[in-house]
């Protein structure tokens, strides 16, 4: 009898040993992003500058910034979807044709190894939501299409100029954020993603995500619905603002803090890498559709690419569309 | 008339390269016959009223003056317009009509209508020739339609057997390929800036509603008006002109023309001097929009659109007061014994 | 040197040979002007039977390209800036006009399959080149020579042509033709440094493949040229300007497997100083390879037919278009060519031809007119000039009100009318050669793009006016009544003014629809939380 009450005791002080938070510890022992295996095997970005005009260098600067930085991170151009709405490089304004500045005493981000898939009057929201929902003409080229599938994580960052629920294309049609959560929605029903990061950097861009409710899907703005978005830098030698506050501090933290593939950094790191008083405006997060603690999650599963080989047990045959 | 069948091409073709010089001479002569021709049937309506022979000579003068006299008209004839071609026949079908020839009436529609389909309407107006009787009207109807295919044929072969012509000249302005508006240019017309601006998944549903709409409109006022065929037919006429795709302000000269016809209505009419006096605002302001607009871009599109889009309301209104007009003058025969010529009525739909 | 004896016993096996040229041509215009053009010659013999897919030099897309839409030519060119005729002389061929070209010849069974196959291959080429020509005007089967390097006559052929004035070339279109090369890093290639090259007066970029087969033994060939004008090049010296100082970059390194790396400079009297840098050993050594170009006024000129285009008219409605061709110094046979787009509609019986001189020469026309919707509409004239002799080619068209949805962006710029390209072969000897007027930039009236919904409100209403009354009226009766008050009708006006008085304060007050909808839904959220 006594035994039984001893070993009663035991457990119920083992239990609420392990109610006082110990048990959480250990979880988060064998639970830290550098050992839990995200289950993605590849990486898609689609990077979008939405604006037309030369005024909106910054917005194509932003984009060619994060190009680097994923590219860095080992994602390659043909998982990189590139739209940018204007020729800023070679435009005639640019008085250093064919080179494109995120910062005044930075490198060119236009060198020769860019690739942009989408430029000029091919940005449409027509295209943009065709690259999501793989609906295209059959003439498209595999450069041009979002070829993802179950095991991919992929990014969408979006910039350009946005009002409440909208997204400007082209100075001349928006994109809804109702738009946008239909894509995603389609997506998700084809098997097209396993888990995806949207991020707006625009005016009032967290009205962007608002709509979406596909699972697995994290998004993140540069401002909330009521806020605008502030440009970082001016080079006054150029005459324009070269980048976006929210871009500038993300491109920052990537190459800061995640300075390889291997890196520990988990998401609410990066959630937290723009405050308010840097942004200037309060960043927006949205993780209802997100089941996992983005505290859990390594920023590398959607900004670099881990390049995870599986092993195939059938032959396949490579067809002439895999070479054209 | 913005895309014409091989006929005409062939006509014109052989007026430009054989008579050059007798071109305006033969726009005056039809301009001057549908003048004569209007007023010819005015006086045959008059006569038919038992008005007297001075009033007759009036009123054939008055529908003259008004016809030939119009400025439109003038200016029409000066530039070649094709428009003094469809007001020939319009005043053709009329005196047919008032001299009570159907079929002939119903062979000059049913032909004019192969050039464009929108006069067919007119082919309702010959209910009232048909003495009651439904197998009569629809013999006109056949008779219409079979000059129409004669037509139709006739451009076929001269098309050397090909049958491309029928796209843009029949279904670009009909139905099905969705009327597809594929180059509306500027005009006095309702549809092109609407066409210009409307979406394009909802082009087709727009083009087909307004040409049912358009095609169904005879229906009813067929059964409204029973009484009174010059009203009926300067009705029909009218929402031919301003429903017609590609109209110009001369397409309503006729139908101003044979307005003084509708003399017993005169006191009903509600809205004379607004409508008289936006179109002619309007007409005036058309020009001097589209010089801001085209020529020294210091207005844009809407300041044209907005000419013509209450140009046409104002047309709109027009016809629109005729329909009252008649109801109103029903109730006055109806009521004629009840009603002093002072008393204030008031009126309600039952 | 271990892959090369690899490469050549892989080739022997296959009985496959395959030979990659460079070569570059250093040319002064004038003291501050120099000529730059690299062209790269990439060939392979192969038979089609035993074709082991084994690629040495040879690009494999591009063979792909050839075999898959049955390729026998196809020109796709990129300029940027104009070419100065009367200070530059011939241009470089094949000649290239503002924006893009395209001229392909190929196989297909008919027309509509050749149509389709054309979709399909300017879409390749997007993909191969990273260009975005999916809109190009393409015109079926060009009856006149084009460019100068599709001179020859084949009816079993299609022939298609496009041209796209609007589309820009940069970086990454230079990328991918690198991307071509059998040396990438090493070898004339690493010259082509993209920001000296785009800070130039003008620039222009070719692609030229072609395949041949005689009986089952092929052979393709490919030429990626990149051709550049440069003001300036180097401040330093006055008296010659040197590869680094032109390219900012040394030449460091020999490409192994090229047959020949020629660099040739062109001097003053039109002498050229060839150095092939395959058999140099000291290129990569402590004294780096250098070549001095001298900074010289060229003496002899040679003459050239010239061409421009120019726009007359004022308004948005209508407008002229007028190509000038003046002939050099010799008889000259021309054939021009214009690409008219569908957005404006030419005034056929108005166009015409005036020339100084003798007048008018006879001239041949052909003409291909639009079909559908969007297809151009192609004029081509043949014809013989006299020496020095000016002609004017007028084109009177209408510009057309577009649809919403067919204008660019940013209608406000205008749309192009391609440039006219004018094809010369001279009458005495074979010389033949293509140059391009200048693409004109035409306004077209433009709609309000701001307002489709207004638009569609007010004909809405126009159309309920008609439809209204002839219901009420053909179904009711219209009868004299007594007056009475009508309380259900002025509930109705009052509602109706309650609407129109808050649409009117949400607009004073920037009040957004989003806005509300987000008020409506927190409202009903709380709601929630009080069950």
């Amino acid at each position: 009898m006594r035994h039984v009450l001893l070993i009663f005791c035991l457990i119920i002080g083992a239990q609420a040993v392990l109610n006082t938070g110990l048990q959480l510890k250990i979880d988060e022992l064998f639970d830290t992003p550098g050992t839990v295996m995200s289950s993605h095997t590849n990486n898609w970005a689609v990077l979008v500058c939405t604006s037309k005009f030369w005024f909106n260098y910054r917005h194509v600067s932003n984009v060619l910034a994060l190009y680097h930085s994923i590219k860095r991170l080992g994602v390659p151009d043909s998982n990189i979807i590139m739209m940018l709405a204007e020729d800023v490089p070679c435009n005639s304004r640019n008085p250093r044709p064919g080179t494109v500045y995120a910062a005044r005493a930075g490198a060119n981000l236009y060198g020769s190894d860019v690739e942009v898939d989408y430029r000029g009057e091919e940005v449409t929201v027509e295209n943009f939501i065709r690259i999501l929902t793989g609906r295209h003409h059959p003439a498209t080229p595999r450069s041009k299409r979002l070829l993802t599938d179950h095991q991919s994580n992929v990014l969408i960052y979006l910039t350009g100029h946005g009002g409440d629920s909208f997204m400007k294309f082209q100075d001349s049609e928006e994109l809804t954020n109702v738009d946008l959560a239909y894509a995603i929605q389609t997506m998700f029903e084809d098997n097209r993603y396993h888990e995806m990061l949207v991020i707006a950097d625009s005016c009032r861009s967290a009205s962007m995500y608002e709509w979406i409710d596909s699972p697995n899907v994290l998004s993140l703005s540069s401002s909330l619905t009521h806020e605008e978005s502030y440009s970082y830098d001016v080079d006054t030698d150029i005459g324009v603002y070269v980048i976006d506050r929210y871009t500038h501090y993300t491109v920052n933290f990537l190459s800061k803090e995640v300075k390889a593939l291997n890196s520990s950094a988990n998401m609410q790191d990066y959630i937290d890498s723009c405050p308010a008083r840097k942004c200037l405006s309060n960043t927006g997060v949205r993780k209802d559709h997100y089941p996992k603690d983005v505290k859990r999650v390594r920023v590398t599963d959607f900004f670099g690419s881990s390049r995870i080989f599986q092993h195939l047990s059938e032959e396949i045959v490579l067809d002439d569309e895999f070479w054209a | 008339m913005h895309f014409l069948p091989p006929l005409t091409l062939h006509v014109f073709r052989f007026l430009l390269k054989s008579l050059p010089t007798l071109l305006l001479p033969i726009w005056i002569l039809f301009d001057v016959s549908t003048a004569y021709m209007a007023s010819q049937a005015a006086q045959f309506v008059w006569k038919s009223m038992k008005k007297s022979d001075e009033e007759t000579k009036n009123i054939g003068k008055l529908v003259f003056n008004i016809y030939a006299f119009n400025p439109i008209t003038i200016v029409s004839t000066g530039i070649l317009s094709l428009t003094v071609f469809q007001n020939f026949c319009f005043a053709a079908i009329f005196l047919l009509f008032v001299t009570d020839r159907p079929s002939i009436c119903a062979i000059l529609i049913g032909s004019w209508s192969s050039f464009t389909i929108y006069p067919f309407t007119l082919i309702f107006c010959l209910v009232f020739r048909s003495n009651g009787s439904k197998l009569k009207f629809l013999s006109f109807v056949t008779l219409g339609l079979i000059s129409w295919a004669a037509f139709f044929g006739l451009n076929f072969l001269l098309n050397g057997g090909n049958s491309n012509f029928v796209e843009p000249v029949y279904l670009s302005i009909l139905f099905f390929c969705s009327l597809k508006f594929s180059s509306i240019q500027p005009n006095v017309g309702i549809y092109w800036y609407f066409f210009v601006q409307i979406f394009e998944h909802f082009r087709s549903f727009y083009t087909n509603s307004f040409v049912i709409l358009y095609f169904f409109m005879p229906f009813p006022i067929t059964c409204m008006i029973r009484k009174d065929p010059i009203l009926h037919f300067t009705i029909i006429g009218l929402l031919a002109s301003i429903f017609f795709p590609y109209p110009t302000l001369n397409q309503v000269s006729l139908i101003f023309a044979i307005l003084p016809l509708l003399e017993v209505y005169r006191k009903h009419f509600r809205y004379t001097i607004l409508i008289a006096g936006t179109i002619v605002t309007t007409i005036m302001l058309m020009p001097i929009m589209w010089h801001m607009w085209m020529v020294s871009s210091s207005g844009n599109a809407n300041f044209f659109f907005g000419a013509t889009i209450v140009y046409n309301v104002a047309l709109i209104n027009l016809v629109m007061d005729m329909i009252f007009v008649y109801s109103r003058r029903q109730i006055d025969l109806e009521y004629s014994d009840t009603l002093k010529k002072d008393t204030k009525m008031d009126f309600a739909f039952y | 040197m271990r892959e090369l004896i690899v490469l050549v016993l892989v080739a022997l096996a296959h009985g496959l040979t395959e030979h990659f040229d460079e070569k570059i041509t250093l040319a002064p215009l004038s003291t501050n002007e120099l000529r730059v053009d690299f062209r790269f010659n990439s060939d392979r013999n192969f038979n089609i039977e035993t074709e082991s897919r084994d690629f040495l030099t040879f690009p494999r897309i591009i063979q792909e390209l050839l075999t898959r839409y049955s390729i026998r030519k196809l020109t796709v060119t990129m300029a940027h800036g104009r070419w100065n005729l009367d200070e530059w002389g011939v241009p470089p061929q094949p000649s290239a006009p503002a924006g893009a070209q395209v001229l392909a010849e190929f196989d297909a069974e008919n027309g509509e399959k050749a149509d389709e196959r054309m979709k399909f291959l300017v879409e390749a080429l997007n993909g191969v080149l990273c260009t975005s020509i999916s809109h190009i005007n393409v015109i079926t089967s060009p009856e006149l020579v084009v460019l100068a390097n599709h001179g020859e006559k084949s009816k079993k052929l299609f022939k298609r042509y496009g041209v796209l004035s609007g589309e820009t070339t940069c970086t990454e279109n230079l990328t991918r033709l690198r991307k071509l090369l059998a040396c990438k890093e090493n070898g004339l290639s690493t010259l082509l440094h993209p920001s000296k090259l785009y800070n130039s007066l003008y620039h222009s970029s070719h692609l030229v493949i072609e395949q041949k087969c005689l009986k089952s033994q092929c052979e393709a060939r490919m030429e990626v040229g990149v051709s550049v004008v440069m003001r300036n090049p180097s401040q330093k010296s006055q008296r010659h300007w040197s590869l680094a100082d032109v390219f900012d970059r040394k030449l460091g390194s020999q490409c192994k497997i090229a047959r020949s790396s020629q660099i040739d400079v062109i001097g003053r009297q039109g002498e050229i100083t060839s150095t092939d840098i395959k058999n140099l050993t000291a290129i990569s050594g402590e004294e780096p390879f250098e070549v001095y170009i001298p900074v010289t006024e060229i003496s002899k000129k040679e003459s050239v037919v010239k061409a421009w285009s120019s726009q007359g008219g004022f308004e948005q409605k209508h407008g002229v278009l007028t190509v000038h061709v003046t002939n050099d110094n010799s008889d000259s046979e021309i054939h021009v060519s214009q690409i008219i787009p569908y957005y404006v509609h030419l005034r056929y019986s108005r166009i015409k031809w005036e020339c100084d001189m003798d007048g008018v020469p006879t001239i041949v026309k052909y003409l291909r007119n639009s079909e559908g919707g969007e297809a151009p509409t192609l004029l081509q004239y043949r014809l013989n000039l006299a020496a020095g002799q000016t002609c004017e080619l007028v084109i009177p068209f209408d510009k057309q009100l577009l649809r919403l949805e067919q204008y660019p962006p940013d209608a406000n710029h205008g749309m192009h009318i391609p440039s006219a390209s004018v094809f010369v072969r001279k009458s005495d000897s074979s010389h033949a050669y293509s140059i391009h007027s200048s693409a004109i930039l035409v306004l077209l009236p433009v709609p309000d793009f701001s307002m489709p919904f207004n638009v569609i409100c007010f004909v809405a209403t126009a159309f309920a006016l008609v439809f209204g009354p002839i219901q009420l009226y053909s179904t009711m009766w219209l009868a004299p009544v007594v007056k009475k008050s009508q309380w259900g009708r002025k509930i109705h006006r009052i509602i109706l003014l309650a609407i129109i008085a808050f649409c009117l304060y949400a607009h004073m007050m920037d009040i957004n629809l989003n806005e509300i909808r987000r008020g409506i839904e927190n409202q009903l959220e709380k709601l929630n939380e009080l069950k």
